[in-house]
């Protein structure tokens, strides 16, 4: 009875592992087989500028094109602003705030992203249009700043974090040998955290790539590059703004779907990618205390 | 001199900074706040929408949200606790232990518009089960699964290991061990997880929204495979007709009463580990 | 028996000490706590001035006051003065980088960073001054020579800091500060981490150190300040108990209380 208890127990352990694991790869093997009719059919057409799929035509590029600019200008902006605010609520700020402060990121970090958009479509976009006398402000260079407003708080906690997690006796010993607060950031405590502070930005570099609702809704929504093609000011089209507003009334089994398929699968793997290679990033950190 | 003059402009540098981000993240909360606290009274919560959601209420979009949640944190349950009892328990393999680790960051990594095609696929279309709230429930189980886990983990993994000797040295099998010893523990773990999880999933828009959710029209369902109306694809609905003042106005209740129910449940999270932190101490 | 120490006292005095650090009526609180309480003491020049109490006494709170470390302690408040050179060293425009230069710290736990041996003797002078190739490793091997480090690792001086032992490192580590070349150095239990032999060495060391800087070394080890001190700082519950030429309070202490701590290492206050 007792050894029974224990083979149903140790059988349940087993197979709850075994569904976490492969969820991972069945949602790979999923979009793979599922966008593998476009792969075949279409090829390196996918490889191309127009979108259109009336004529069959299933370019990408403005796609990535779009999410890789959005991401760019979010990366651009919170990154230092990011890493500056993290130094000081880290090493300015007196640590009895600390806990209010770490509080109210973590309260915007979990603001809902389709939250995030209404703002962009009530706020924003009507900034933009008015400030630069747009057509409508709705572009990616939109999407761009709310996105970046988006990852900031990620980027301030984690980098937080790993200059908190730094042991107090190496900012002594540097204060010891004369140095001001700037160098000692500089020299000491960013080398320490370099790693943990590359994480963070892989993890809100990932975040920031799969970002849908804020994006979708300010972006707008426009199937083309921008001409002259720098010109962000003017509206794009990201895949997740793509898949968000267009997967559902796709058919099923379609060459259109499975190109639309395709760019989630193209997506998941740049996000997987970035996601192992912060998770491997943050680790070696903890060869460097002692 | 020099020297004292960098330390300055690098301490005004990183004071703008704050500035900046304060500002940002203020507005944030003010632009909700203001926004939202005129369009909330008890009308607007306990009535039905109608005219596409530009008048009545979100009772049922409330309902809807706190069901597929609810059912989400019970899928995911079991499986979160399985795993971390796994991972804590019998795996040894170091290897092992890093693959899996490897995986769950990796499934807490995938952007939410993956889960949602994903589940568009495989529940909707493949197994046939149609635009039900299930399926977004099952798919929010999946996003919140490696958080449940990892939290399970750590509060299983933390007890000593004297506490696993000395029981199966009165004679205890493993699964003994297991279910009178760390799952109590374990199990604390496991609700701040979830609550932390519920947190995230009930804010989140695209992975329900091809394959959960109704626009208009919707009440409460009365089986499993309907759909429902939730508070974040309500206000995506209501944000494509912004023009409209009526309906940005509910949307901006909406918004309120969803970071409401966020920050409530992040609130019951920090809550219910502070006071399990203090009964282990004792 | 009075008298002896009243002129052993004046015997020092008369070879004319010059006193670089005043502390005068100094108090600290760190939130409610009154951790010391009107210190009142000197630290005379070219020696070696020990610090001894009972641990939680209050001496590397006065340590660290004397370079202004404690500043970044959460709710502390300072009262007095602290005196270097003749001039006051707590008032606002202080520039506190460069006192530090000027009085350097070793601390109890050795802590290298994490970069070459090299690079961690040269970690604060660089800031100081620019230095050609050559005159670094001069540097290098002048101070890793002086703290007896320099037969150990001249052949691997590009290795970790890591790699080395503590005692090593705690021997890295005054190198390093010896390199920024400071008028005063405090040292705040050093040893207590170390074994007897990198303990004997860094003693020696310091009394071999005394020629060019001034030494506070902080120890609870009654015998350690035996072997090293010039002059002695007693403190017991954030009170200055008794200061004066080692020599005469080793051999008759006035109070009472230092002869029980001398004797017992036990203090009643
Ligand atoms: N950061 C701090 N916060 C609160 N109390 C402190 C702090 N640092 C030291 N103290 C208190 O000050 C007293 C003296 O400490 P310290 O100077 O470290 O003594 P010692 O070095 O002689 O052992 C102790 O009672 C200690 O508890
Ligand atoms: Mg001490």
């Amino acid at each position: 009875m007792l050894g029974l208890t224990n083979k149903v127990g140790k059988f349940y352990v087993y197979t709850s592992t075994l569904i976490s694991a492969f969820v991972v790869f069945l949602i790979f093997i999923i979009l793979l087989i599922n966008s593998w009719e476009a792969i075949s059919t279409i090829g390196l057409d996918l490889i191309s500028l127009s979108w259109n799929p009336a004529k069959g035509e299933f370019g990408i590029i403005s796609m990535l094109y779009g999410t890789f600019v959005v991401t760019f200008i979010a990366l651009v902006i919170a990154i230092p602003l990011g890493t500056f605010t993290a130094i000081f609520t880290s090493e300015i700020l007196a640590s009895k705030y600390r806990f209010v402060v770490k509080s109210t990121l973590e309260l915007l970090a979990g603001i809902p992203s389709i939250i995030y958009g209404l703002i962009g479509i009530a706020f924003l976009s009507i900034w933009f249009q008015d400030l630069f006398d747009l057509q409508s402000g709705r572009t990616l260079f939109t999407a761009g700043i709310l996105l970046s407003v988006m990852i900031l708080p990620t980027i301030i906690t984690l980098t937080d974090d790993a200059f908190h997690n730094i042991p107090e006796k190496y900012r002594e010993t540097a204060k010891g040998l004369g140095l001001y607060n700037s160098e000692i950031i500089k020299e000491v405590l960013v080398p320490i955290a370099k790693a943990d502070i590359k994480s963070a930005i892989l993890l809100a570099f990932g975040r920031a790539l799969g970002e849908t609702m804020a994006v979708m809704l300010v972006v707008g929504s426009i199937d083309r590059l921008p001409s002259p093609v720098l010109n962000w000011l003017s509206p794009g089209q990201t895949i997740t703004s793509k898949l968000g507003r267009e997967i559902a009334e796709t058919s099923f089994r379609s060459v259109h779907f499975s190109a639309m398929i395709f760019m989630g699968l193209l997506l998941f793997s740049i996000v997987l990618f970035l996601t192992i290679l912060a998770q491997n990033s943050s680790k070696k950190t903890e060869r460097l205390y002692e | 001199m020099n020297r004292q003059l960098k330390n300055k402009l690098f301490t005004y540098a990183t004071w703008i900074a704050v500035v900046l981000s304060t500002t940002i993240l203020f507005f944030l909360f003010g632009v909700i706040l203001w926004n939202g606290l005129p369009a909330i009274d008890l009308n607007f919560l306990t009535q039905a929408s109608s005219n596409f959601g530009a008048s009545g209420g979100i009772i049922y979009q409330i309902a809807g949200s706190v069901l597929m949640v609810l059912f989400s944190a019970l899928i995911c349950l079991p499986i979160a606790i399985g795993t971390a009892i796994f991972k804590s328990e019998y795996l040894i393999s170091k290897k092992l232990h890093a693959i899996i680790n490897t995986l769950i960051y990796s499934l807490n990594g995938i952007p939410s518009v993956i889960f949602g095609i994903f589940g568009l696929i495989l529940f909707v279309n493949i197994l046939g089960m149609g635009i039900s709230w299930i399926v977004g429930s099952i798919i929010l189980a999946m996003m919140i699964l490696p958080t449940v886990t990892l939290s399970t983990y750590h509060s299983i993994n933390s007890i000593p290991t004297i506490y696993r000797e000395s029981s199966l040295a009165l004679g205890l099998t493993k699964w003994q061990v297991i279910r009178k010893v760390l799952l109590p523990q374990g199990f604390s773990g496991a609700i701040t997880g979830l609550l932390i999880g519920v947190a995230r999933a009930i804010g989140e828009t695209a992975p329900i929204m091809f394959i959960a959710t109704a626009f208009s029209g919707v009440a409460f369902p009365s089986s499993f495979s309907e759909p429902v109306s939730t508070l974040p694809t309500h206000i995506l609905a209501l944000a494509q007709q912004a023009t409209n003042p009526d309906a940005l106005q509910n949307a901006w209740g909406s918004s309120l009463m969803l970071v409401t129910l966020v920050v409530l449940f992040s609130i019951s999270a920090l809550i219910f580990r502070l006071k399990h932190q203090t009964i282990s101490k004792r | 028996m009075e008298q002896q120490s009243l002129k052993s006292k004046l015997s020092v005095v008369g070879k004319t000490t010059v006193d670089i650090i005043k502390l005068e009526g100094l108090h600290v609180w760190i939130k409610e706590n009154h951790i010391l309480d009107g210190i009142d003491v000197n630290i005379p020049k070219n020696k070696i001035t020990c610090i001894i109490g009972p641990s939680g006494s209050g001496k590397s709170t006065l340590i660290r006051s004397i370079n202004r470390i404690n500043d970044d302690v959460d709710g502390i408040t300072t009262q007095g003065n602290i005196n270097f050179n003749g001039s006051s060293i707590l008032t606002s425009d202080t520039d506190i980088a460069s006192l530090r230069t000027q009085i350097g710290m070793v601390f109890q736990k050795p802590c290298v960073f994490p970069k070459s041996i090299k690079e961690n003797v040269l970690f604060g002078i660089q800031h100081l001054k620019k230095l050609s190739k050559i005159e670094k490793l001069q540097l290098v091997e002048q101070k890793l020579k002086t703290v007896s480090l320099w037969k150990e690792v001249s052949h691997r001086l590009n290795d970790k800091a890591i790699s080395l032992s503590i005692g090593q490192q705690q021997r890295l580590c005054i190198a390093r500060t010896l390199a920024v070349k400071p008028e005063v150095i405090l040292l705040d239990e050093p040893t207590s981490s170390l074994d007897p032999l990198s303990t004997r060495a860094i003693e020696d060391m310091m009394v071999k150190l005394k020629e060019e800087y001034t030494i506070v070394f902080v120890t609870h080890n009654i015998q350690q300040a035996k072997r090293i001190a010039d002059h002695l700082i007693f403190l017991c519950d954030g009170k200055l108990i008794e200061q004066g030429s080692a020599r005469a309070m080793f051999s008759c202490p006035q109070n009472s209380q230092t002869k029980a701590y001398l004797k017992d290492e036990y203090c009643a206050c």
